[in-house]
């Protein structure tokens, strides 16, 4: 009796039945990148620059940028493998997989920095001949500075982030003077009111402002609006539990409360009403914080809706009604310490800084980048709206250099939450200030940075 | 079984053989038992206690991420309410409508089998295509629900917006969604003895009494195995709420796992996210051996009946 | 539970005695009474399904229309095509059929089949505890060992690949092991005994007695695990981080984001639910033709959607 071990012919029927399934799970992950875009295999080559980048929109502006033969030179004939639309979460997994990308644009730099994950490009800049710190607005090359040391080349985008845009053809069929637009809260509450619309039903059809939709969503802005720094950079200590931050929940929590919490949060589920821009550009939102991005953007996604754009200071309680106040900060290329390629990780950045990358970026997607020999060659008229950007930067008050604090995502987050629970009339607005202060508090400790 | 040579010392060659051959058969389990559950377990209780964020190197801090939980964590208790509500409302009424259909089902009807399917075919589609269908439906503006309300000019109903109906509307989702425990109730009713029913006709037992009498406690074992497996499962469903409402409007769905979910792989929490998973283990463990334990009676039940 | 019935038993039907003419007037009303609410929940279950498939049929005007279209008319029948095309939903399509659901699908089957062998069919010391240790197994829920997993498997290079499911299924799954296990101890002895007698070996006996007198139990394997890993979103959300590697659960949730972020969103409704229908079209196929054995491994093992 032949008991022990496999026969042969056992032996081969499963050999052959195991070997077909490892070849099958072996050709898997490898079938994937070749029937996808024609990937190439990461197989080091020193010839490629892998790029990523959060922004939906950027796409056409990138192929057209690495067609030129300008580009091309610059890199060295390096191929550039491009992602648009990659969303955080994406980015930090790969950092944590050890595999980022050589450069990176639009994600939380100043977490990233401060988590050792992003390298210091001071030196790499310094040596330039591209880059020049005098041309660039000052405002904006501070804030690529953490601690002394620079967390990512300055490029793509980054100007002047706060102005107040008006759809004033909305406006004046509301029966509104559009000559002036509104400064205070109370003048914006009152275009507010007259833009917001309700069917019969009491069912929500259009409304004036969000006022913590895009711009308005971080606390930078409602600190700056009402005056008061809710963190101190040189100190570390938080301010959030201020009389002033209690008044603003109040004043910016009135506009929700009479749109109708609920249907607010439901017309934003709506596809096509989400924030940042398209419920404006559907003509549902009438009004909107956002920076100088927001002229040239609704022009190439809306024009019917861009044509009646206009844009001026973002508002402010009546006891300020003369405080301009503004933010800035750069978008960077960021390079990672586990980049394989930081060379060229840091050349595209480099390139970004080139007039013809700029005008690119302008005509395909809207945007500037606050390089002054360049902005001296920017018409005004190009995007309805778009003249009050380039002008307000000599008219400003109150700087801020925005997104400074190492938990800014959470403190967000936290702010969204008690911010929703002032305009349900759930907690009063001077409650939620100290929750707020408490949380931030709690959670600096528990990152270690206290 | 193959032992049939006379037991020499320990064991016989063909028990030798057997040892042997037993334990290469289950070896795939057996490792992947420890590489994929016992190992990940205990490493899960290491970064626990740790300060961890796939960046830095963990820092061993002990039970502060616990205690931190526990004391001032802003969204621990939020979320962990959140889950009760869902758990706790969700589950009971789920198990609940489900065995009120295998009722109807097991009546003397003809097309059984196509309303099984109906009931059915809901729990196996994909979460992610049923979720965007419940979104449509749902939505305040142009859901279809809302859609009748306006036409009969009554205000409309924010199912997904309003902090106070999206729990209810989730529950609502997953009792639609009951389709397995149907099954399995109407497989426990179809073998409940005919017997029982006859003797309680006798006895003149009106069909409710029949139902109270006879069907429920003759499908207590299932019903109880039913709920606490479902409580297990809805404690860690995830795609719906993700999906459907991300948590929101004001946390009011971030469910445990969904939290578990963003404070891992969306802030990168390592120590405060296997704080978390453990403090589920635990739940969990707690459940399975209400299971267990509770096992014995049924088949007292069974036994006896 | 020790073996898969083969065919549903007959239900217990109400025993009816015709004695006078009230009861039969009460047996007519009950079962028109059953009849009307099983049509109602039938309607109210499978609306959402038809909502999804029919909206899919639909333009711009219809899906936003007041009072809501029941019947698309026209129909687009494109739409189908211009979803699918929209994002790369072959791509999708490739990654969830050859990268994930088939592998794992048939990893699972061949390395639960040896194991539960090894757990049925062969005696040996020790085999009880083990195998009770991996019965306690199903209650681990995978949200426990995800963190510490991920790490590892981001160790071994494996994000954005599809290792981290396919790997581990090559040892088995203890629902599947405890599943077949059942199965196999109810297949006679006497035919082992018999092969070995003609020489057979452990291998040859699961090969070539065992696996085909499996089939009901091992096409339950067959269509959960497809399942599974076919509905899976959590997964791949955690692991798989490009367009290009993608499932389909993510390309639908990625297709929504996009929709909802964008100004202008012209036909957003119509193609989400288009390729939401396209998706769940094949689990909705596959339960059509093969509704017993779903219906079996449910009431065996209370396996889930």
């Amino acid at each position: 009796m032949k008991q022990n071990g496999i026969n042969r012919r056992q032996f081969l029927q499963w050999s052959a039945l195991t070997t077909g399934a490892a070849v099958l799970a072996a050709c898997a992950p490898a079938a994937a990148p070749s029937a996808a875009t024609g990937e190439e295999a990461p197989a080091a080559a020193p010839s490629t620059v892998s790029y990523w980048y959060a922004w939906g929109n950027l796409d056409p502006a990138m192929a057209k940028i690495i067609e030129t033969e300008e580009f091309q030179t610059h890199l060295g004939g390096a191929t550039v493998e491009y992602k648009g639309s990659t969303n955080s979460d994406a980015l930090l997994t790969a950092v944590a997989a050890g595999t980022p990308p050589d450069g990176a644009s639009n994600y939380s730099y100043v977490e990233l920095f401060t988590r050792g994950a992003t390298i210091d490009v001071t030196d790499m800049v310094a040596a330039s001949s591209v880059i020049d710190g005098d041309d660039v607005l000052e405002g904006l090359w501070n804030s690529a500075f953490w601690d002394g040391k620079m967390m990512g080349v300055p490029g793509i985008e980054g100007y002047l982030w706060w102005g107040l845009n008006v759809n004033v053809d909305k406006a004046e069929k509301a029966g509104l003077d559009t000559t002036t637009l509104p400064k205070t809260w109370d003048e914006v509450f009152e275009w507010h009111k007259a833009l917001t619309t309700k069917d019969e039903a009491g069912n929500l059809l259009q409304f004036g402002l969000d006022p913590y939709d895009a711009m308005a969503n971080e606390p930078d802005f409602i600190s700056a609006s009402f005056g008061f720094k809710w963190w101190d950079e040189e100190t570390g200590k938080f301010d959030l539990n201020n009389p002033r931050m209690a008044e603003g929940l109040n004043v910016l929590g009135e506009f929700i409360r009479y749109a109708g919490p609920d249907q607010f949060a439901g017309m934003r589920q709506v596809e096509g009403q989400g924030t940042w821009g398209a419920a404006y550009n559907a003509g549902v939102q009438n009004m909107i914080m956002e920076g100088y991005w927001h002229p040239g953007e609704t022009q190439i996604q809306q024009p019917d809706v861009a044509q009646y754009n206009r844009a001026s200071w973002a508002p402010v309680p009546a006891d300020r009604k003369d405080a301009n106040i503004m933010a800035t900060g750069a978008h960077f290329v960021v390079i990672f310490n586990q980049s394989k390629n930081k060379e060229g990780g840091f050349k595209i950045g480099e390139f970004f800084n080139t007039n013809t990358a700029q005008d690119i970026i302008f005509n395909e997607v809207g945007w500037i980048h606050g390089r002054k020999s360049w902005l001296a060659t920017v018409d005004k008229s190009t995007f309805p709206g778009l003249d009050f950007y380039v002008d307000a930067a000599n008219n400003v008050t109150e700087w801020t250099v925005g997104r400074r604090c190492p938990i800014n995502a959470f403190v967000i987050n936290q702010y969204t939450e008690l911010r929703e629970q002032v305009f349900r009339d759930l907690i009063s607005p001077e409650a939620a200030a100290e929750e707020l202060q408490k949380r931030a508090e709690a959670e600096w400790q528990a990152q270690g940075l206290g | 079984m193959t032992a049939i040579t006379p037991r020499v010392r320990g064991m016989t060659k063909t028990e030798k053989r057997n040892q042997l051959l037993g334990m290469l058969f289950i070896s795939p389990w057996l490792l992947g038992f420890l590489l994929f559950a016992l190992f990940p377990l205990v490493a899960s209780l290491y970064y626990s206690m740790t300060n961890y964020d796939f960046i830095r190197q963990p820092q061993f801090i002990g039970v502060t991420n616990y205690t931190r939980l526990f004391t001032v964590d802003p969204d621990f208790w939020t979320v962990m309410y959140n889950t009760l509500y869902y758990v706790g409302f969700g589950v009971p009424l789920g198990i609940a409508v489900a065995f009120l259909i295998a009722n109807l089902l097991n009546s003397n009807i003809q097309g059984r089998t196509f309303f099984r399917s109906v009931i059915y075919i809901p729990s196996i589609v994909p979460a992610v295509c049923t979720a965007m269908v419940w979104l449509f439906i749902l939505n305040v503006q142009y859901g279809v629900i809302n859609g009748v309300l306006k036409t009969l000019g009554v205000p409309t109903i924010p199912f997904l917006s309003s902090p106070e109906l999206a729990k209810p509307s989730l529950i609502l989702i997953y009792v639609w969604a009951q389709g397995t425990a149907v099954v399995i109730f109407l497989a426990a009713l179809q073998d409940v003895p005919r017997s029982l029913y006859d003797a309680a006709l006798v006895d003149g037992a009106n069909a409710w009494a029949r139902f109270w009498n006879v069907t429920v406690p003759m499908c207590t074992p299932v019903l109880l195995f039913n709920f606490i497996m479902g409580i297990i499962s809805a404690f860690q469903d995830f795609t719906l709420p993700f999906v459907l409402t991300g948590g929101g409007p004001m946390k009011s769905t971030e469910f445990y796992v969904v939290s578990l979910y963003r404070n891992a792989f969306v802030q990168f929490s390592i120590g405060k996210a296997s704080a978390m998973a453990w403090i589920l283990f635990l739940i969990i463990l707690l459940f399975s051996v209400l299971l267990f334990r509770s096992s014995a009676r049924w088949i007292y039940y069974g036994g006896e009946k | 539970m020790t073996s898969i019935p083969q065919t549903v038993s007959t239900p217990a039907q109400v025993v009816q005695h015709p004695s006078h003419r009230s009861q039969v007037l009460l047996g007519w009303l009950t079962r028109s009474a059953t009849y009307i609410l099983l049509v109602l929940l039938g309607i109210t279950w499978i609306f959402p399904l038809y909502w999804m498939a029919t909206s899919s049929l639909k333009d711009d005007p219809q899906i936003y229309t007041v009072p809501p279209v029941l019947i698309p008319d026209p129909a687009f029948w494109n739409n189908f095509g211009d979803a699918w095309t929209r994002f790369d939903f072959n791509l999708a399509a490739f990654n969830s059929v050859f990268l994930y659901s088939l592998p794992v699908t048939f990893f699972t089957l061949l390395s639960s089949m040896v194991v539960a062998y090894g757990f049925a069919k062969i005696s040996w010391r020790g085999r009880e505890p083990l195998f009770w240790i991996c019965i306690a197994t199903m209650m681990l829920p995978w949200q426990v060992t995800m963190v510490p997993l991920f790490i590892t498997f981001k160790q071994f290079g494996w994000i954005n690949t599809y290792w981290p499911f396919v790997v581990p299924s090559l040892f088995g799954n203890a629902y599947f092991i405890f599943l077949l296990r059942q199965f196999f101890r109810s297949i006679p002895e006497e035919l082992s005994d018999a092969a070995r007698i003609d020489g057979a070996d452990e291998f040859g006996i699961l090969w070539r007695i065992v696996l085909p007198l499996s089939k009901p139990a091992i096409a339950v394997v067959l269509l959960f695990r497809f399942l599974w890993s076919w509905n899976d979103y959590l997964g791949p959300l955690i692991y798989i981080n490009t367009e290009a590697m993608q499932p389909l659960a993510l390309a639908i949730y990625r297709m929504r984001t996009l929709a909802l972020s964008m100004g202008t969103t012209s036909m957003a409704y119509p193609h989400l639910m288009a390729v939401s229908t396209l998706v769940a079209l094949p689990i909705i196929l596959i339960f059509i033709f093969a509704q017993r054995t779903f219906i079996e491994g449910i009431s065996t093992t209370g396996l889930k959607g």
